[in-house]
């Protein structure tokens, strides 16, 4: 019976991992030469925080860009995490499946709570 | 460009220890760039990230992260992240810190004076892929995972400096190992946190990019240091930052 996930799993789950994160990495570098305010010179970091006030100025390739790239750096883990669970379903790990699998969807339910949590908040201020 | 030598040497520092550079990123931004501590949280969760993507990455690839030990504990760990996370914008933060503060003098105190003699002997059993240790406490840790959870999810740093000892004190694990799958687990645990900090507003993602390229390269060096350093001196190293990170939440940020 195999207890561990192979080494070549986790070498595959580290460049995955790797990979996102340079991808993620760069496309947030891109997207500082879209960045408001630098044309000018002018930094306008208190303008990033308001997503509609980007969009009112027409700064949407970089809200889009920083956005995605951002993204992508919070998914990495579940990607990571989806890999891991499929090479453990094939290397009949099942106890590393189904962790990796619970923390999945604990991440994901966690996020869509707390996305109903703030527009919930946001809807009652209304 | 100050931001980008910030994430650097937090990224070299939390590579090197396995704390993640929570505990760099969120004084510096709070008393230096004076930046509010909820979106310092949130900006530190995201670079927190980055930072242990590319240390646990390196760390897996020689050898040293327990993915099996790391998983385990990620289930308590991160359900505390996002109670943390959830109840961070209800709780007093100077009572927070202060409980922090005296917790990581605590911490610090137990690195230096025995985990230093009990890692030396341990550290020559570590071998590729099959570290020849036995993990004890399981339960117990989880537990205690949980509640490290709930403080980096509520203080916006890994958690590290609570996985550490908990994994070397109580469960019996080198600190290479410890750090190395700490690191791993930071990776899950602070993106939970960062889900919840981004869809709250919470994060200035500009200062979350220019941060997280510092930190690309300062984690880069910190985990080739950190591998080739003997634990001995990690372990001081570790008991240094942790006295410095009490300090500064004892005395409070403003």
């Amino acid at each position: 019976m195999i207890h561990k996930i192979s080494e070549e799993t986790i070498k595959r789950f580290c460049a995955i991992i790797q990979i996102i994160v340079i991808a993620s990495l760069a496309i947030l570098l891109i997207s500082l030469f879209f960045r408001p305010g630098i044309m000018t010179g002018v930094p306008q970091l208190h303008t990033i925080s308001d997503p509609l006030h980007l969009f009112s100025h027409s700064f949407e390739s970089y809200y889009y860009l920083v956005h995605i790239g951002f993204l992508l750096i919070l998914i990495n883990p579940l990607v990571g995490l989806s890999y891991l669970v499929l090479r453990a379903w094939r290397e009949k790990v099942y106890l590393c499946m189904l962790l990796a699998l619970g923390l999945i969807l604990y991440i994901l339910i966690t996020a869509v709570i707390a996305g109903l949590t703030y527009h919930g908040a946001q809807v009652i201020m209304r | 460009m100050i931001f980008i030598v910030v994430g650097f040497f937090a990224g070299l520092l939390g590579a090197i220890t396995g704390l993640g550079g929570g505990i760099i990123i969120v004084p510096v931004l709070t008393i230096f760039f004076h930046i509010p501590i909820h979106k310092a949280i949130g900006i530190s969760l995201v670079a927190i990230v980055v930072n242990s993507s590319l240390a646990s990455v390196s760390y897996a690839r020689k050898g040293f992260t327990d993915i099996r030990l790391g998983l385990t504990m990620e289930q308590s760990t991160i359900f505390g992240a996002i109670c943390g996370a959830f109840i961070s914008g209800y709780f007093n933060a100077k009572i927070l810190e202060f409980i922090f503060g005296i917790v990581l003098l605590f911490a610090a105190i137990q690195m230096v004076s025995s985990l230093g003699n009990v890692i030396a002997e341990r550290e020559i059993k570590i071998r590729h892929l099959s570290p020849m240790y036995r993990v004890k406490h399981i339960p117990a840790g989880m537990i205690l995972s949980f509640f490290a959870g709930c403080f980096a999810g509520m203080l916006g740093v890994g958690g590290g400096i609570f996985k550490i000892p908990i994994m070397c004190l109580l469960m019996g694990v080198p600190v290479k190992v410890a750090v190395a799958t700490s690191s791993f687990m930071i990776l899950l645990t602070g993106a939970t946190g960062a889900w919840i900090f981004f869809i709250r507003g919470d994060v200035y993602l500009e200062l979350a990019v220019l941060l997280s390229v510092g930190i690309l390269a300062g984690s880069l060096l910190g985990s080739y240091i950190g591998i080739r350093m003997k634990s001995k001196w990690q372990s001081r190293l570790f008991a240094i930052v942790l006295i410095a990170a009490a300090i500064r939440m004892l005395t409070g940020i403003k």
